[in-house]
């Protein structure tokens, strides 16, 4: 099946369902364990703290370099007020991992919200996609990194 | 076997690299252990994470098939939108597996991929029947519940198969974990093993150099030992014995005195009776120096050859009564391997009181031997000590020989003759070529003196040659000529030397002297050498025409005259002799009996030392042919010679005649010639020993 013809069908199944994504929408959530400060990332805040671009190898697919964008997520935890030592990474189909803290602060890792300029959807593992800048450094393309990196990204919870 | 021996024996060399060697083995081995152990690790987490993805297919389709059915059933909790994202995360999942990595997975375990092929292509399809639920409506469901009833049967076994892979994927991780661990120990132990082995090593090394530090140590101690220990005898050496005397120079005040000892015809007994023999006696000796101060604190010492030594530890009292005791005991005959055997020993002592001042414990040596060569003068077979005086002496002999030395290298030692006249015509028959020498220190030294330190500075042949040569050079060839014999003293051990006829058969070369017109005068040498180069100096002297003077008659019919064939052409008539001509009849038959004896031997006689007028004409009287003396001439430098040659010697015998005797009481055919009475009479009283050894 090629690129355009599921693209064509993500658009049907939208049109079908009604449910064109507004700007304001949250993307995916971070938040304390009790929930006392929550922050609901939307594509507008992303444009507000700004995006990074890195071209590396992504885990799930066929070992292409893919250009992806997305926003530091250490520049949401800022934004949100949270500095844990670890957070929990819990995706759409409930696949959770611990990741630490340091992973933000010293590795880079964003929340990919494009690849190969193209927005991500659900179906090809967004809106939110954990991706380390493998390719720059090259102790990150590592199995251990590769589970962190959590795509369909529903929530990181600070422990 | 040897190769065995010889690796074992090439050990200790390369110990230390096989070490080195075992740790630059064990670095890449346990890398690579730990870097295997680091990619299981890995490939477990890889491994275990698609599989777990690949068992979750089930539950996607699952949530999505009951979710779009609950929607379609009227359940009012369900909305259109979740049922759209479970369908979206059904296709993600699908999307996934179907990727490179996760087929290959897939392939390896035998899953049903074919099922994702399937799935991933009716997608499109799914997603157009799911467009079709409309909530409340359970007929809207048909297309889906088709495709949930078409594929569900294979989607649970495919993620029940995926989960059994992954949990023996588990199991075997278990396993690898384990064996991981027996890695890492073993590595561990390999290290631990070789550090432990290096630690032996070290350890090994320090012992092993400890080890051979001690044996070397032994080894030194015992060589020492050796060292300082006379092979023959047992007793100490010479090494030894000055070792101890620079000890004893540390102690203040020491009590103790030097005794040297020299054997008397101890090369007689090695000659007639061996070496065995010598060594016996050399034996017997050192066990009579230790044996006679058993009861005193003294060492004993063999300087090699006849020479002992003994230092003794107390007054000069002591060594002088050791010395006698222990020359006494040498000198009874000895039975020694069935022979008997009789030496007698000489010897000198000096005690730590002889000493002057500053003066260090090795001038006792230098003291101790010069009271055993006063000893050996005095007669052999008695002790002498050390009397200061004797330095003088030995200061004296010290100094010409330095000074001889260099004179004769120089050619600074100057000839003179001795004229020897016919006593019945004063007519010059022959010269005796002499050596005269003076020392800027000690003036004038006496022709004997200076043949003394010649021999004993190993001079003798320089100086024999020396003045020989000059004296040609400075007569020339046409005065040469009107002296009809030329006589030239040498000791007789001259001829032991193997270039002293070549040297001599030259110059009469270079100087075109005629055969017969040189005669060697053989002086007794203190240790003669009769040996091949001896007889074969005499053969080669002969053939070149030099005859042979010798003043002692034992020496002139001495048999072994014969083995050499030394025939005597002159008999000379010692000095002694010739003083005692006018006083005593009995000298006058011992005269003319020589003077019968050398007629018979066809030899010249010439009578030596003819001082007094007294003497000359008694000597005429006994009709001896040829003399030499002051009562007929002085002694003559080159021109002086050639002068008196111009103007005859009968002026001088007028002078004589002049003074002393009537000319017809002088019988013409009495013949004088003046030597040297003995050497000791020319030298200084000090020098007494000196010229006794001659």
């Amino acid at each position: 099946m090629s690129i355009l013809s599921k693209i064509a069908a993500g658009l049907a199944i939208t049109v079908a369902l009604g449910a064109v994504p507004a700007l304001a929408d949250p993307l995916f959530t971070i938040r304390t364990a009790d929930s006392a400060r929550t922050l609901d990332v939307t594509a507008d805040m992303m444009a507000r703290v700004g995006s990074v671009t890195y071209r590396t190898i992504l885990p799930g697919t066929d070992g292409a370099v893919h250009e992806v964008k997305g926003p530091l997520i250490q520049k949401l935890l800022d934004e949100a007020g949270i500095d844990a030592a670890n957070y929990m990474a819990v995706a759409l189909d409930n696949y959770e991992i611990e990741v630490p803290a340091e992973d933000f602060k010293a590795h880079g890792a964003i929340a990919a919200v494009e690849v190969d300029g193209k927005a991500l959807t659900v179906r090809d593992k967004g809106p939110a996609w954990i991706v380390y800048p493998a390719t720059d450094n090259p102790a990150l393309a590592d199995p251990l990194y590769e589970s962190r990196s959590v795509w369909q990204l529903k929530e990181l919870v600070a422990q | 076997m040897t190769a065995l021996r010889t690796l074992l024996g090439k050990l200790p060399l390369v110990r230390f690299p096989i070490i080195l060697a075992l740790f630059v083995i064990m670095l890449p081995v346990s890398y690579l252990g730990l870097a295997g152990i680091a990619d299981g690790i890995n490939n477990r987490l890889y491994f275990s994470a698609r599989l777990e993805e690949a068992s979750r297919l089930e539950l996607e389709a699952t949530t999505f098939f009951s979710k779009a059915e609950a929607f379609a059933e009227g359940d009012a909790r369900r909305t259109q939108k979740e049922v759209g994202l479970a369908l979206d995360l059904f296709w993600s999942r699908v999307d996934v597996l179907s990727t490179k990595s996760y087929r290959r997975i897939q392939e390896d375990e035998a899953l049903d991929e074919a099922l994702i092929t399937e799935l991933l292509s009716a997608m499109p399809a799914l997603e157009q029947a799911a467009a079709t639920l409309r909530q409340g409506k359970p007929e809207s469901y048909r297309d889906v519940g088709a495709f949930a009833r078409r594929y569900r049967e294979r989607i649970i076994a495919f993620s029940d198969d995926a989960n059994k892979a992954r949990r023996k994927r588990m199991n075997k991780a278990v396993e690898t974990h384990l064996k991981s661990v027996t890695t890492l120990k073993r590595i561990q132990i390999a290290y631990v093993v070789l550090g432990v082995g290096a630690v032996i090593y070290v350890l090994t090394e320090l012992y092993l150099t400890r080890r051979l530090n001690q044996r070397l140590g032994r080894s030194i101690a015992e060589n020492r030992q050796l060292l300082f220990t006379d092979h023959l005898t047992g007793i100490g050496n010479r090494a030894c014995f000055e070792n101890l005397l620079k000890e004893l120079d540390a102690v203040p005040q020491a009590d103790f005195s030097v005794i040297y000892f020299d054997l008397d015809g101890f090369k007689q007994v090695n000659d007639t009776l061996g070496h065995a023999m010598g060594d016996t006696l050399l034996k017997h000796v050192a066990s009579i120096l230790v044996a006679t101060h058993k009861d005193q604190a003294a060492a004993s010492f063999r300087f090699g050859g006849d020479e002992f030594a003994v230092l003794l530890v107390g007054g000069p009292e002591e060594a002088s009564s050791y010395a006698e005791r222990a020359v006494n005991r040498i000198a009874r005959p000895a039975v020694l391997a069935k022979n008997i055997v009789q030496v007698s020993a000489s010897a000198g002592f000096s005690h730590m009181r002889d000493l002057s001042a500053g003066e260090a414990t090795d001038a006792l040596m230098r003291n101790a031997d010069l009271a055993l060569y006063a000893a050996k003068s005095a007669g052999r077979n008695c002790v002498r000590p050390f009397a200061p005086p004797m330095l003088v002496g030995h200061e004296r002999k010290v100094r010409l020989e330095k000074a001889l030395s260099e004179a004769v290298r120089r050619g600074a030692v100057d000839v003179v003759f001795r004229p020897i006249l016919d006593l019945r015509t004063f007519a010059l028959r022959a010269v005796e070529v002499r050596p005269a020498w003076t020392d800027k220190t000690y003036g004038v030294i006496a022709p004997a003196e200076i043949r003394a330190i010649a021999e004993d500075g190993n001079l003798a042949l320089e100086l024999s040659a020396g003045i020989l040569g000059k004296a040609f050079r400075a007569l020339g060839p046409r005065v040469l000529q009107r002296i009809p014999t030329l006589y030239l003293d040498i000791p007789e051990n001259l001829l032991s030397q193997p270039t002293f006829a070549g040297h001599l058969c030259r110059l009469l070369d270079e100087f075109s002297i005629e055969r017969g017109r040189l005669q060697l005068e053989l002086r007794r040498a203190a240790k003669p050498d009769y040996g091949e180069t001896y007889l074969a100096s005499i053969r080669r002297l002969r053939d070149a025409g030099v005859a042979f003077a010798t003043k002692d008659i034992g020496r002139a019919i001495d048999r072994r005259n014969r083995l050499a064939n030394l025939d005597f052409g002159t008999l000379k008539l010692d000095r002694a002799l010739v003083e005692e001509v006018s006083r005593s009849e009995r000298s006058r038959g011992v005269v003319a009996g020589l003077a019968v004896l050398a007629r018979q031997m066809s030899a010249a006689i010439v009578a030596q030392g003819i001082d007094s007028t007294d003497d000359l004409k008694r000597l005429r009287q006994m009709n001896i042919a040829l003399g030499e003396g002051r009562a007929l001439s002085p002694v003559l430098s080159p021109p002086e010679l050639v002068k008196r040659l111009d103007e005859g010697f009968g002026a001088f015998d007028a002078v004589t005649r002049e003074k002393g005797a009537a000319p017809g009481d002088v019988a013409p055919d009495v013949i004088v010639k003046r030597e040297n009475r003995t050497v000791a009479d020319v030298l200084p009283d000090k020098f007494a020993g000196f010229g006794a050894a001659l």
